[in-house]
């Protein structure tokens, strides 16, 4: 019974919410207080609706009620109560089923905003977030329903997919919805826009906070799925460019463009077309990410949950939500006018301008290596993968130039002919790098690409550095007096700092686990001694032990440094017999200077098991890295907030 | 506000249609491939009925204890085992099909964790279709079986191997076209 009431009120939601689009269709020259008023409140119901459809769901997954076919077929009742909470999204009804709660959680927080939002784009943007809505709803009603009931009860479920019983997968996919679907506020901005005709820098200083929170969760969201990828599928590696990490990493580069080019619009109000453009983008990016994963085409580790009938769907709403759009940009873009002013090659908007064409550039360099693959298969049935390969010859060199100008673009001030003082920060710059790349060439593996991508890293590291020491000396600040020192961050956005920091450390721990990782792939049994450098392995034993719900062979080796005991690794297979399905658990050693990472492989008594070593120094640095970039996209967030608060008590 | 159509202004959605009906005519591709998604069939098909004591249901107190099905009795004769519960909503659609399908060849049904209170009232209101019951409380029984959930009925031939399995309520066509023609051949 209680299923039923979940379904029935997305069903009542769906009906809802196509009569405010009516609504807003009816009344789309008005912007009076009524219409916001209708518009804001039943934008709250649809989401207090969705919100207890889904915590219906999810109180179906913990109590177990396998009468719901994607209960049975996604959990157990052995299963931990986290992962059976978690289980709740871990499927396809379920992830579309928080995909629509933060759609309507974001259009219920962007409603709120009416003393903000100009009265005449507020009731567009709404109209917008509602029409997207609609277009998921009805793709859960009728294609993908998570109130199903089964036809034979099973006695206890499928359980989950072992692979994604883990704490950081729990959190992936709401983190990455949260990007993905933050998105629609900025596609939401720039369509209203359109409609509207009203674009000013308020426009843009509006949505400025929406995509930063999108592009934070989103920086988050890749690096906890680039996490789990590395100590849970045991491959050793990060980043694989496979074609679902793709999806997420499209939208992802679209978004840090749009996050510069908006911060030139609200200043100099330029590069109008270019800014809706990449709003426009942005989220079609994250519906064609959707679209790969959730259509079946791919066959990877992440297609846990895909059917191909189901493709055609989310094609329709893709060819819809970002169809519709770019014909409006077509026929109305023309008509926006902006400031006239000439671009000065020495100028901030220059260089963020150059930084934009580099990352969409990329972004279409990964566009083409993960749809070219699935294209060829299609037209003659050629199964070819795009691999590191192509990313590393046409990727990694445009992105090159954008590490460069990361580091000049916070010298250089807005709209001047004449930079003033920047000579002698680039050629401290430029010295502190090149002490650094000699610094690099001393160390006997390095190679001439370990070495430019090093000194990338340190370039930026000491383009923050200088950056920001220069401003507080600039504000004058006194160190120890905590009030001025409180003054300073409000005035001034660190979280660029912060981001820009974060850039420079995961490129920091890129280049240690590129260029400079061991790695060992032997055969040894119970006693055997491995020894790699000033460090060594004792195999001690092999047992099998039981889980909650699996079973799993252990192995214990001890670590030596130079001697001494550092650490006890044990490396584990994991069979899980009611998904039957075996997993590897990987004993990862971990340090701020670099990983230990063991993995044990198939064996026994009598021949030794296989086991794989690295060694991969820095690697910490690469999700440490994201960390600080999202951790600067908050900060700067609040520092807009405050700064506005404080012009608001002033004025 | 004066609007005119530029290429540049165009190719943005130039490109993008490209790509949408690419992607339409790809999945068109990957939708006409046939589907490759066996039905998976029971381990048990044409093994031996697993050897295991399963206690019986005791309509009258009597004081013998432990009293256990006998599938002797079925030696060279076609069989049906159902395994059933009193709370499972689909074994009441198909307790009328169950009940047909007792007249033609005996039912040993099972009691798949349920009380003998409740199995008891369950027969009561449904009729009883069947030879012999068998309790299963704990639910070994139905592991034994690789059951998938209750219903679920398997066929038993004269060899006493198992022939058919069914999971899920026996409906009638299913009953009229899967099983009763396997009964036929007999």
């Amino acid at each position: 019974m209680i299923p039923e009431i979940g379904h029935i009120l997305l069903i009542i939601t769906f009906v809802a919410s196509i009569l405010q689009v009516v609504f807003w269709c009816y009344n789309i020259k008005k912007s009076d207080q009524i219409t916001i008023d209708v518009l804001q409140k039943s934008t709250f119901i649809n989401f207090i609706f969705i919100l207890f459809s889904f915590g219906i769901l999810v109180y179906s997954f913990i109590i177990s009620d396998f009468s719901l076919v994607i209960v049975s077929d996604n959990s157990h009742t052995l299963k931990p109560l986290i992962y059976k909470i978690s289980g709740t999204w871990g499927n396809h009804e379920g992830s579309l089923m928080l995909w629509i709660l933060i759609l309507s959680f974001f259009t219920f927080l962007v409603s709120r905003k009416k003393n903000n939002i100009s009265p005449k784009l507020l009731p567009s943007i709404i109209g917008i977030q509602t029409i997207i809505l609609c277009l998921f709803l009805s793709f859960i009603l009728f294609t993908s329903n998570p109130f199903e009931r089964v036809d034979t009860l099973p006695i206890d479920g499928n359980g989950l997919n072992p692979l994604l019983q883990d704490p950081g997968l729990a959190l992936h996919p709401p983190l990455l919805y949260f990007g993905y679907v933050g998105l629609s506020v900025s596609f939401s901005f720039a369509v209203a826009a359109l409609i509207t005709g009203e674009i000013n820098k308020e426009w843009a200083r509006q949505m400025r906070p929406w995509i930063t929170i999108a592009w934070s969760a989103l920086t988050i969201g890749i690096a906890l799925g680039s996490w789990w990828a590395y100590y849970e599928l045991g491959w050793g590696g990060w980043w694989f460019w496979d074609p679902v990490e793709n999806a997420s990493f499209m939208p992802w580069l679209i978004a840090t463009a749009l996050l510069h080019s908006v911060r030139i619009l609200e200043v100099r109000f330029i590069l109008i077309n270019w800014t809706i453009l990449l709003s426009i983008l942005a989220f079609s990016f994250s519906l064609l990410g959707t679209f790969i994963v959730r259509s079946g085409l791919l066959t990877s580790v992440h297609a846990f949950a895909s059917d191909p009938s189901r493709g055609l769907f989310i094609l329709i709403i893709l060819a819809i939500a970002t169809g519709g759009p770019l014909i409006l940009y077509a026929t109305k873009s023309s008509s926006f006018q902006e400031n006239k002013t000439q671009f000065n090659i020495f100028s901030k908007e220059s260089a963020l301008l150059i930084n934009n064409l580099f990352l969409t550039t990329a972004a279409s360099t990964v566009l083409i290596g993960t749809l070219y693959p699935l294209f060829l298969d299609a037209f003659n049935g050629n199964k070819i993968s795009i691999g590191p390969a192509y990313y590393n010859a046409t990727f990694a060199p445009i992105m090159a130039p954008v590490i460069l100008l990361m580091a000049m673009a916070p010298f250089l001030s807005w709209g001047i002919k004449k930079p003033k003082q920047i000579s002698k920060k680039i050629f401290f710059l430029t010295t502190i790098t090149l002490l650094g790349g000699m610094g690099l060439f001393i160390i006997e593996e390095s190679s001439l690409f370990s070495i430019i991508c090093g000194s990338l890293a340190i370039w930026l590291f000491t383009g923050v550095i200088v950056d920001f020491t220069s401003q507080i000396k600039n504000a004058n600040v006194n160190l120890s007096s905590f009030k001025t020192l409180l003054l300073f961050f409000s005035k001034n956005n660190i979280g660029i700092h912060i981001a820009h920091m974060g850039v420079a450390v995961f490129l920091a721990g890129v280049t240690g686990e590129q260029f400079y990782k061991t790695e060992f792939n032997i055969k040894k049994n119970i006693g055997d001694v491995i020894s790699i450098g000033n460090k060594s392995l004792i195999f001690n034993k092999v047992e099998t032990l039981a889980g909650p719900n699996y079973k799993s062979e252990t192995a214990t080796f001890t670590l030596l440094k130079n001697g001494t005991i550092i650490s006890v690794l044990k490396p584990e297979k994991r069979f899980y017999p009611i998904e039957k399905s075996q997993t590897t658990e990987a004993a990862i050693l971990s340090d701020f200077w670099g990983d230990t990472y063991l993995v044990l492989g198939d064996g026994n008594k009598e021949t030794g098991w296989s086991i794989r070593v690295y060694f991969n120094p820095l690697i910490s640095w690469i999700w440490g890295g994201a960390g600080l970039m999202s951790l600067g996209g908050l900060v700067s967030i609040l520092q807009s907030r405050t700064a506005r608060r404080q012009v608001k008590s002033t004025s | 506000m004066k609007s005119k159509l530029t290429i540049y202004n165009i190719l943005p959605l130039i490109l993008f249609s490209l790509i949408i009906m690419v992607s339409g005519y790809v999945l068109y591709e990957v939708k006409k491939k046939p589907s490759n998604q066996n039905v998976i069939n029971s381990q048990l098909i044409g093994k031996k009925v697993p050897q295991i004591k399963i206690e019986k249901l005791k309509f009258v107190k009597k004081k013998i204890k432990n009293e256990i099905l006998n599938f002797n009795k079925y030696t060279n004769k076609f069989y049906a085992v159902n395994f059933y519960a009193s709370w499972c909503a689909p074994c009441r659609v198909e307790a009328p099909i169950i009940e047909e399908l007792s007249n033609i060849i005996p039912i040993v049904g099972i009691a798949y964790k349920d009380k003998v209170q409740n199995t008891k009232k369950f027969l009561d209101d449904y009729g009883n279709p069947y030879d012999q019951i068998g309790l299963d409380t704990l639910g070994k029984i139905a592991i034994e079986w690789g059951v998938y959930g209750v219903p679920e009925t398997f066929i038993i031939n004269a060899n006493g191997k198992i022939i058919y399995r069914h999971a899920g309520p026996l409906l009638y066509n299913v009953f009229q076209n899967e099983v009763l023609p396997l009964i036929r051949r007999k």
